[in-house]
């Protein structure tokens, strides 16, 4: 399936699994994907705006004090809260899951033969929201406007009306 | 597919659609993944630092599963979990661990000269 995305973060310090990630996003949709091995390193790039990120949770086993999945959640989400993140970590504690949940993610996927298409059809889900929210949102515009369209029309009748104006008198014309 | 065989390679066939350059390239990348892993957990052996044995042996749970060494997960979970508490069995599961790894590299390199 093919979905036009655009900007996406991959934050993981297995530089093979990003690498994977990165070729099966790549084949079932049209995004520019860019990859990094910390948080820290993401958070430099956040400027960049990407539409989503990935992040994993363990983060250090190329750089041993950087900080750990959650603690980049909460600092994307004071820096840019429109991002949606996804988690994708080898980590399978519920608390942890749990946790990601409670400070902002959209979702929570582990690690393994499966993890690829569930991460593809969360994006296909985040984007389908995106979608119904700008319907509703024009919905509700559209029925403001016709209720304001009808709204003017029953106030010009009523004030016709006091007036004595009738469209039937021959004198209107 | 043998009955010992500690490898399976049918995820990574689907993932690479039949692709056998990509194949080769994942299945290397894992060889050196697990190169580095076993001896940077060796080392942290050595120093009794069990925090960092667990941190690496994580980063190889994902990597097994994709070249489907599934005997492996149990091992290297029993070394996250000990990490923590007692890291006196971590030597004995490295062992453990170390052996399925090296068994899964030399069925793995088979494969990898089949690929051509």
């Amino acid at each position: 399936m093919a979905s036009a995305l655009k900007k996406i973060f991959l934050v993981d310090d297995d530089h093979n699994n990003n690498e994977m990630l990165k070729m099966h996003l790549s084949s079932k949709f049209k995004l520019e994907i860019l990859t990094f091995s910390t948080g820290e390193d993401c958070l430099r790039n956040i400027d960049l705006n990407p539409d989503y990120i990935i992040l994993d949770y363990n983060l250090n086993s190329v750089k041993a004090d950087a900080a750990n999945g959650i603690d980049i959640l909460k600092k994307v989400k004071e820096l840019k809260p429109n991002i949606y993140v996804l988690f994708l970590s080898g980590q399978d504690k519920i608390e942890v899951a749990v946790d990601t949940i409670k400070y902002g993610a959209y979702d929570y996927v582990v690690k393994n033969q499966s993890s690829f298409l569930r991460i593809e059809n969360c994006l296909v889900n985040i984007h389908k929201n995106i979608r119904l929210q700008y319907l509703a949102k024009a919905y509700k515009f559209a029925t403001f406007f016709l209720a304001g369209i009808l709204l003017a029309i029953i106030v010009m009748a009523i004030v016709f009306k006091i007036l004595g104006i009738s469209a039937l008198n021959p004198g209107w014309v | 597919m043998e009955e010992n065989r500690v490898s399976d390679l049918s995820f990574l066939k689907q993932f690479s659609s039949g692709n056998n350059e990509m194949m080769k390239k994942l299945i290397n990348v894992f060889f050196q993944t697990a190169q580095d892993a076993m001896l940077k957990i060796e080392g942290f052996i050595a120093e009794k630092n069990w925090e960092r044995v667990g941190s690496i042996a994580h980063q190889l749970k994902p990597q097994c599963s994709y070249m489907g060494i599934k005997s492996a997960e149990p091992i290297i979970i029993k070394i996250e979990d000990a990490k923590n508490s007692d890291g006196s069995v971590i030597p004995d599961l490295f062992l453990s661990l170390k052996a399925i790894i090296e068994k899964a590299v030399l069925e793995l390199s088979e494969e990898v000269k089949k690929l051509g």
